[in-house]
């Protein structure tokens, strides 16, 4: 008795890493990963462009290939460093002047990947001293935590800075906040060009903003936008035309801007998206942002005014690997698999997916090619039921099993 | 009976624990030595920086002694014990032969999460003194993966030692190989946070694994 367990123990333990490894070398061995096209916008045309893998040069909705001239007059904001280098630069684009400083100011990109929701993090992160000295943002001798309070660790002594703690704890305190804080976001790097502290979201899932200006706590509560209950990301921009505080990504998929200042809110006028499974990419220039959304086996993407109106817009649905002959194979081999990540979180979250019917012939086969070894090896009936089980149920994973512990 | 087992094992056992010991002791000395070079050399908030957002791991040179040392234990109690088949005097003592190997294997267990303890109390001790307690719990999450891997084929190489047959016993240990590279797939910090209760279920389900192989080679199983 006390075998047979040991014996179902060590055939159910060896399930699990044969669950992991010999799909994931049937992908190496035979998977291609499907490359979503790159998506711009052009404000001549006023009409999405591609840039595909596998394709030389940039090509049109209708697959028509473009020249690298005629390329660079269709997407001048795109490829404007070219354009003014050879001194082609148009010097207005859908009548609007257009000057070589406005790049700078209006150029932006910020990627959010829906993995990144949740992770391995270690709540601790440093306030930057907001108001510059000479010029540059220089990277502070303490870190912070909220849990009870606001505390202020010192690196060098390792030891909680009273004084500072008790002064950001009262200013929170007075701002109306909930301990502990749930989430905090920020960006905890010197490599920027200013500092716009960090966005928190306390206990009850209000919105705070927290800064340190001449050493003082500069604390705000940020009402969220209409409808809004639960923030699910925000990315805290930084961008050099200082006109935004953060970009927000609402639980229900919807995407905000936080007005620098006012805190006012700004939605883009797009339908909401997948946060837990669509990565987003959001990029500025001095006349349109161009939002490329891609996930769920689609490309999505759609060109936004810079007074947030909604120009154009395009769909497009990727190949799925799995729906390709290897893939299909791949279903009929195996009945499931073990996965290492769940949507939205870096997290190592061990969990069988991907379950397949279609494996049930395959799974049938292993059951009798199991059941005739053991036949011919004398092996009584009782216990072949056991492997026959298992094979039934755990297929190519549970042969292997079986046949490596069986009596 | 049990602490005679016990009296026997610590015998044949002790150097081998002793020496492990050291070797954890001087690993973790290894990092205290880097860790306090680094401190000096860049300064605290540097190092800091490099932890918490850089994902620096100042103990990544701790990664593979749990698996060393559950390795060596493993062989140094078991071989002795399959050459010219000694076991067969334990499988006649007065007492169930399976009980009298399973007490093999906790007390191999015992000694081998004796030393993980001490030598992980040491590394948390020694992050303690520059580190806050949210860094020392990161240090701890990231451990335990890691440990599990050393207990675990402790007990794979143990039961698969005592299997009679060769192809059966690179089978066991390819299987559980396989089984224990799933607690090095990644390094991150924490990142294994919500997968320790399997990793833990799957290191466990090796520990009675000895009564399979003992009883086939108390069934007298040809090698």
């Amino acid at each position: 008795m006390k075998m047979k367990i040991s014996k179902i123990l060590l055939i159910a333990v060896s399930i699990v890493p044969l669950a992991w490894f010999l799909p994931d070398f049937y992908d190496v061995l035979f998977k291609d990963s499907v490359r979503p096209p790159y998506v711009v916008y052009s404000a001549v045309s006023q009409d999405f462009y591609f840039f595909r893998s596998g394709k030389k040069g940039l090509t049109d909705r209708e697959g028509n290939r473009y020249t690298e001239q005629q390329s660079d007059s269709l997407l001048p904001l795109f490829y404007y460093r070219q354009l003014y280098s050879q001194g082609k630069m148009p010097d207005t684009v859908r009548g609007v002047e257009i000057r070589p400083k406005m790049f700078k100011v209006s150029n932006y990109t910020v990627r959010l990947k829906s993995k990144d929701l949740d992770g391995p993090q270690i709540p601790l992160q440093p306030l930057f001293e907001s108001v510059l000295r000479r010029g540059k943002l220089s990277f502070p001798h303490d870190v912070f935590r909220i849990n009870k309070r606001m505390e202020f660790l010192d690196c060098a002594s390792n030891q909680v800075n009273e004084k500072k703690s008790e002064a950001f704890t009262r200013a929170l305190n007075e701002a109306g906040f909930q301990y502990p804080a749930a989430r905090i976001y920020g960006n905890p790097s010197a490599r920027k060009a200013y500092d716009w502290g960090y966005f928190v979201i306390d206990s009850s899932e209000k919105l705070f903003h927290v800064r340190m200006r001449n050493g003082l706590p500069l604390v705000k509560a940020v009402k969220l936008p209409e409808g809004v209950k639960k923030v699910a990301r925000v990315q805290v921009t930084e961008q050099s035309s200082r006109r935004y505080y953060a970009l927000v990504l609402s639980e229900a998929g919807n995407v905000y801007y936080l007005r620098s200042k006012s805190y006012q809110w700004v939605q883009f006028p797009i339908p909401p998206i997948d946060v837990y499974h669509e990565n987003i990419s959001i990029s500025g220039n001095p006349l349109y942002q161009t939002i490329r959304i891609v996930g769920k086996g689609r490309v999505k993407a759609y060109a936004v005014t810079k007074d947030f109106k909604l120009e154009n817009e395009y769909s497009e649905e990727l190949p799925v690997w799995e729906n390709s002959g290897k893939g299909r194979v791949k279903q009929y081999l195996f009945p499931f698999e073990l996965s290492a990540f769940r949507a939205g979180s870096t997290f190592v979250n061990f969990h069988l997916k991907n379950f397949s019917w279609q494996a049930v012939f395959v799974n049938m086969l292993f059951s009798l090619l199991i059941v005739f070894w053991g036949r011919k090896r004398k092996q009584p009936a009782n216990k072949l039921m056991l492997s026959f089980a298992v094979c039934l149920v755990a297929g190519v994973y549970g042969f292997v099993g079986a046949a490596v512990f069986q009596d | 009976m049990i602490q005679a087992l016990f009296y026997k094992e610590w015998v044949k056992l002790k150097w081998t624990v002793l020496f492990g010991f050291a070797f954890g002791l001087c690993s973790v000395l290894y990092i205290w030595s880097e860790l306090a070079f680094v401190f000096r050399e860049s300064g605290a908030v540097a190092i800091w920086d490099a932890v918490l957002h850089q994902g620096f791991m100042y103990y990544v040179s701790f990664r593979y002694f749990p698996l060393l040392m559950g390795l060596a234990l493993a062989l140094f109690q078991m071989i002795p014990e399959v050459q010219h088949k000694r076991i067969k005097l334990v499988m006649h003592l007065p007492a169930h032969h399976l009980r009298v190997l399973f007490s093999h294997t906790l007390i191999g267990t015992m000694l081998l999460l004796g030393v993980f303890f001490v030598v992980s109390a040491l590394l948390l001790g020694i992050s303690a003194i520059y580190f806050p307690y949210e860094i020392v719990v990161s240090v701890l999450q990231t451990i335990i993966p890691w440990l599990l891997a050393g207990w675990s084929i402790y007990l794979i190489v143990s039961f698969a030692v005592v299997e009679p047959k060769w192809n059966r016993r690179i089978a066991y240990v390819l299987i559980g190989l396989a089984s224990v590279y799933l607690n090095y797939l990644y390094t991150r910090t924490g990142m294994y946070l919500h997968s320790l209760p399997l990793l833990l279920a799957v290191t466990l389900a090796y520990l009675p694994a000895m009564l399979f192989t003992g009883s086939r080679f108390k069934k007298g199983v040809q090698g």
